[in-house]
């Protein structure tokens, strides 16, 4: 009875509830919040120091904070070009001889940095003293070509091309606008050489102990000071600021206790605050003047990195508006279809500067002393035809479909690596190296029983029940590499190779053994800049990269010459596709595809334009709007 | 002791250093001057050093640590490895204990009810969910969580009304749970699970009506509600509901609590800071304590005690009542947009310097924050302390001693309250103890997903950088805890069990 009873309450008081509920709807509508000026983005790692420059701190994402607080005389935009940035300056060649190359970096006037301080060419020097070998040494500061000291200024940049070719100390103009470097030789890639500005003032300062924003005299004494000390070489002062420069700015917080003089910039925004491990904020620098101006309506006021590793993570962020950009060098598939359900969110794709490849093994790597003996090896007939029959029935638009076309629909397999797809220049490359013509013709079909009969010349009883011609393939260990090498493992198969792959945890660590054992490798590269000597670390015969023992004596002119002449894009074209044709002929290895990377964000946010190099979504925080 | 965390170190730092290798990061390097960069960190890491040989140099920073010199080194971030961990502790901590704490409490409590109410519904109905939970990979309860709790609770929260299908549904399983909860005769069951379901019917009802989520709020009604129920748990716990003085001091001190509900609002103003906070459980729990005196004549302790623990559960409602008055604010100021519970990260980046001078605010930040991952640690950890104190109580009440307890006529509260629960709470001790102590070594895959840099990340990040020193900074803190932490459970078996206190 009693249950009889309370059962009849309950549906009694369900109905009230229905009823009740009913008659409260729209009673209050949600607030309307005011247009936002504020971007959250994703920082996929941890941001280490507020100075990329350090050895320690030169890492993509300390980077991303650099591009937002500093320009200088160029950066790379989507396509990507290199574009001048001539709101800051201008460089231009002064003197061209064989031995006397001199270049001009001219400071545009009416800068200054965000305390207040002109920029000028005095702002340059640091560059120098980063990167100039030559002059670490003779100011005391550490021999750069001894692995043993470490450098006052512990930089990245030492025992590279400016500090190996540049002579003497740069020239300041009268006006102190101008800076005039010169050079042992004429330089191929001398606008990437272009020295980015520093504050030197505040590097002065705190080397005087001051932990606070100066006066303007005073700033301006202190950019005297670190002139006359730069031209002095002041041995005890330049290791003071060297110490600053190498670890001061690794910090793990920033708050109102920070020294301010350590966030001076001249970018679009100033840090404002940071916590290690969990985000930084970075605010709207008022005294932006040194590139392109800022949106003019409904700019960005506040950008927060907001640093998240697990990419799960990070896309529920996005929906949830935790985050208001994302991105992913790395994108599986998945990626893109759950990015793509997500209401309010523009997803991008597009090719990324990192490309994948194939390289098979012709002798021992440049140096070493293992000797190589697989059925690559050597530059004979047999050798190159079985290369090229590998290398043919390698199924690459398979491997596309497979594993790109999920996450970026218009992707094809790759021809060159020299250029990146879709330039005018990439498909001369591809076209002149005999490339495109020799692996995207006919069907796959097609192409492994051209392999198949390029091996039964060797082993007559070869087929696809029958593959004779071992081969060790090594790759590392992941689920997208094992997929693609299964892929070419059953394709080569028909064409009577017998692939055996080797999927390395740590592909370059020195415990994995593949040095000696294998025949052919996957990997990865970066196109990190658009050099013109792209490339050379591996096509030449003593590159650092080249552990295949490719070895051609055309090349290595090839690439000698792109190394230190200066050439119009013309001669590079020209010269690329030479390369390359060697590359094909020689059958040492093809590239697969560039890896796509994804980026989606909210959609009221205007002017996000992802580029493959440099900083991929920061590089135009000035178009950025609501 | 010392030779344990000696020798593990030794261990620990060789293997880390045999079976990593920093330079591979440099095999797919295009860089100019790669071999000058290889160089550099040869230099820095002193990788021409044997591990051996390197870990001494290592330990004597440690060592140092003995007239004040100490140094952990740098990691490869140039950072004292001190200032990361001492960065990364408090956020572990933060992150951690609130959920253990919830963990044990529900834990310890569901898992003694099992124990009483062996082989009934309830029990198999929790053991079905404390397996269940068991077996939950954290990473997919977090994925869950921030789906429907943060993503879709903040949907909600555009159009709060929840949809009377809804209502119905939770209201059932509120009263199921409630009515397995209190056992019984089948009527009993079924007129608790009436009871009760058609109470959380109509507050669910009176929430949805009145858009209660976009203005939170308990109000003196809420409160006053909270601290009966609360009263009478504790009662039931310390003397049971049939003593009259129990009832005098749990009641009063509940009504106290209602009395004080409108003063206190003064104390807790908007420039209020953690102090207030304490000035108010002071007050609370002086008024309980107090109450307790007023109705006892003899025995006073235990009356002061059920005023004192009656006063500090229902103080919490009023803290979180005041919190909740701030809500509103926060959800419609432009750094929360409409959408409070967050799914990852420590704190929202973009408050205003008001907002954050505001402890009410700031705290409420912090709070919904903690919220996912809190229940995500509490789901996990909570079903081993169910499991572990049902088996424990189970064993204790089959003991010789609690049938001499109910032979000589003790009424059941008193055996299972006084004899059974504290025995059994012994081996659980150990338990307790060592799971602090693991704390500190951090969650890495609960701090991985809500993106909190804590002790867990920090190893996480140390194995995957090839960063030595800091790997060591960890496991030397976290071996150390463990150490310490089992010499401390050997202390507390004394404390607890007057059989193992050491004789004199």
């Amino acid at each position: 009875m009693k249950s009889k009873l309370t059962l009849r309450a309950l549906a009694a008081l369900a109905s009230t509830a229905l009823v009740v509920s009913g008659l409260s709807a729209g009673l209050i509508t949600p607030a309307q919040a005011a247009t936002k000026s504020t971007v959250t983005m994703l920082v996929p790692a941890d941001i280490t120091s507020l100075n990329s420059g350090t050895s320690d701190g030169n890492t993509s994402y300390n980077a991303i904070v650099g591009s937002l607080t500093g320009m200088g005389f160029s950066y790379y935009d989507s396509d990507p070009k290199l574009v001048m940035n001539t709101k800051f300056g201008t460089m231009k060649i002064v003197k061209k001889a064989a031995k006397d190359f001199q270049i001009q970096y001219t400071v545009a006037k009416g800068q200054q940095w965000s305390d207040g301080t002109p920029i000028d060419a005095v702002d340059l020097l640091l560059s120098h003293v980063v990167a100039a070998d030559e002059y670490s040494k003779s100011a005391g500061l550490g021999d750069t070509s001894d692995a043993n000291t470490k450098p006052a200024f512990d930089s990245v940049s030492y025992n590279s091309t400016y500090g190996q070719n540049v002579v003497g100390l740069p020239k300041l103009s009268a006006d102190k606008m101008s800076l005039t470097v010169k050079f042992k030789k004429p330089l191929p890639d001398w606008e990437l050489l272009a020295p980015g500005p520093s504050p030197v003032h505040t590097l002065s300062l705190i080397a005087d102990g001051k932990t606070k924003l100066q006066s303007a005299s005073v700033n301006a004494a202190a950019k005297a000071k670190f002139l006359k000390d730069f031209t002095s070489k002041n041995t005890a002062r330049l290791k003071k600021m060297g110490e600053i420069w190498t670890k001061g700015y690794d910090v793990t917080k920033v708050d109102e206790t920070t020294n301010p003089l350590l966030l001076v910039s001249n970018g679009g925004f100033i840090v404002s605050k940071f916590t290690a491990g969990a985000s930084m904020t970075l605010v709207r620098n008022p005294k932006y003047n040194s590139g392109p101006a800022m949106a003019k309506k409904n700019p960005i006021k506040t950008v927060v990195l907001k640093i998240i590793k697990d990419n799960t993570a990070s896309v529920q962020a996005l929906r949830n508006g935790d985050i208001d950009v994302y991105f992913n060098t790395l994108p599986t598939g998945n990626d893109r279809l759950t990015l793509e359900a997500l209401p309010n969110v523009t997803v991008f794709t597009k090719a990324g500067g990192n490309y994948s490849h194939l390289d098979l093994r012709t002798d021992a790597a440049f140096g070493e002393t293992d000797t190589y003996a697989g059925p690559f090896a050597g530059n004979g007939q047999r050798a190159k035809d079985l290369r090229r029959a590998f290398l043919l029935a390698t199924p690459r638009q398979q491997l596309v479909d497979t594993v790109i076309k999920p996450v970026n629909k218009d992707a094809t397999p790759a021809n060159t690596w020299l250029d990146f797809p879709g330039s005018t220049s990439y498909n001369a490359i591809t076209a002149g190296s005999g490339a495109n013509a020799i692996y995207n013709e006919g069907t796959q079909a097609d192409r492994t029983a051209k392999a198949l009969a390029l091996v039964k010349k060797y082993f007559p009883t070869a087929s696809a029940d029958n593959p004779v011609v071992k081969i060790k393939f090594v790759h590392a260990q992941t689920s997208v590499r094992n997929a693609l090498a299964a892929l070419i493992k059953a394709e080569t198969k028909k064409a009577g190779f017998d692939v055996e792959t080797f999927p390395q945890a740590d592909l370059f660590g020195s415990r994995s053994n593949s040095n000696a054992t294998y025949d052919v490798l996957m990997y990865g590269f970066g196109l990190g800049s658009l050099s013109q000597a792209n490339g050379a670390s591996i096509y030449k015969s003593d590159g650092s990269n080249n552990v295949f023992g490719w070895n051609d004596s055309k090349m290595d002119e090839i690439m000698r010459s792109l190394e230190n002449d200066v050439l119009t894009p013309k001669e590079i074209t020209a010269k690329r596709t030479a390369a390359d044709k060697i590359f094909i002929d020689n059958s040492w290895g093809l590239p697969l595809y560039f890896n796509p990377t994804i980026s989606a964000w909210n959609k009221d946010l205007k002017g996000i334009d992802p580029a493959p190099l440099g900083n991929n979504i920061t590089w135009n925080f000035w178009k950025w709007s609501y | 002791m010392l030779v344990i965390v000696f020798g593990a170190s030794f261990l620990a730092y060789n293997l880390q250093a045999y079976s990593s290798d920093p330079l591979s990061a440099f095999g797919e390097s295009t860089a100019i001057n790669k071999d000058y960069l290889i160089a550099k960190t040869i230099r820095d890491l002193q990788l021409d050093v044997p591990p051996p040989i390197r870990y001494f140099s290592w330990l004597r920073g440690i060592v140092a640590g003995l007239w004040g010199d100490f140094d952990m080194g740098l990691s490869r971030s140039n950072i004292p490895v001190s200032e990361i961990l001492a960065m990364a502790i408090p956020v572990t901590i933060k992150l951690v204990i609130t959920a253990t704490f919830l963990a044990i409490v529900f834990g310890i409590s569901v898992g003694m009810i099992t124990a009483i109410r062996q082989y009934s519904r309830f029990d198999y109905t929790m053991t079905f969910f404390s397996f269940l939970l068991f077996s939950l990979p954290i990473f997919w309860v977090a994925v869950l969580l921030k789906e429907f709790m943060a993503i879709q609770f903040n949907d909600f929260l555009a159009d709060p009304r929840i949809p009377p299908v809804v209502v119905m549904l939770a209201s059932l399983v509120f009263g199921f749970v409630l009515a397995g909860f209190a056992g019984g005769t089948r009527v009993q069951f079924f007129s608790v699970l009436a009871g009760a379901a058609l109470f959380a019917g109509l507050v669910l009802t009176y929430v949805s009506a009145t858009q209660w989520f976009l203005e939170p709020s308990l109000g003196i009604f809420g409160v006053s509600f909270l601290a009966l129920c609360n009263a009478v748990i504790v009662i039931q716990l310390i003397t049971g509901l049939d003593s009259k003085k129990g009832r005098n001091a749990g009641i009063g001190t509940a009504i106290a609590i209602a009395v004080l509900y409108y003063p206190l609002q003064l104390v807790m103003s908007a420039d209020a800071s953690v102090l207030n906070v304490i000035a108010v459980f002071s007050i609370t729990i002086t008024v309980g304590i107090l109450i307790g005196i007023a109705v006892s004549k003899i025995d006073r302790r235990v009356y002061m005690r059920i005023g004192l623990f009656t006063a500090l559960i229902s103080t919490f409602p009023i803290i979180i009542d005041r919190f909740m008055a701030e809500f509103s604010d926060y959800l419609n100021s432009d750094a929360v947009n409409g959408r409070p519970v967050p799914t990852l990260g420590q704190a929202n980046d973009l408050l205003t310097p008001e907002q954050l001078d505001n402890f009410w605010i700031s705290g409420l930040d912090t709070a919904l924050h903690l919220v996912l991952p809190t229940i995500a640690l509490t789901l996990i950890s909570f079903a081993g302390y169910v499991r572990f104190s049902r088996g424990s109580l189970l064993e204790v009440l089959n003991m010789d001693y609690i049938r001499t307890a109910r032979a000589k006529g003790l009424n059941e509260r008193t055996v299972i309250v006084r004899h059974g629960m504290r025995n059994a709470m012994l081996p659980l001790t150990t338990i307790l103890v060592n799971d602090f102590a693991g704390l500190i070594g951090g969650a890495i895959i609960t701090e991985g997903v809500f993106a909190w840099k804590g002790m867990g990340q920090v190893f996480n990040d140390a194995i995957r950088n090839y960063d030595l020193n800091l790997f060591m900074g960890v496991f030397i803190i976290s071996a150390s805890l463990t150490v310490l932490a089992n010499f401390v459970a050997d202390l507390l078996y004394g404390v607890v069990d007057p059989r193992i206190r050491i004789r004199k």
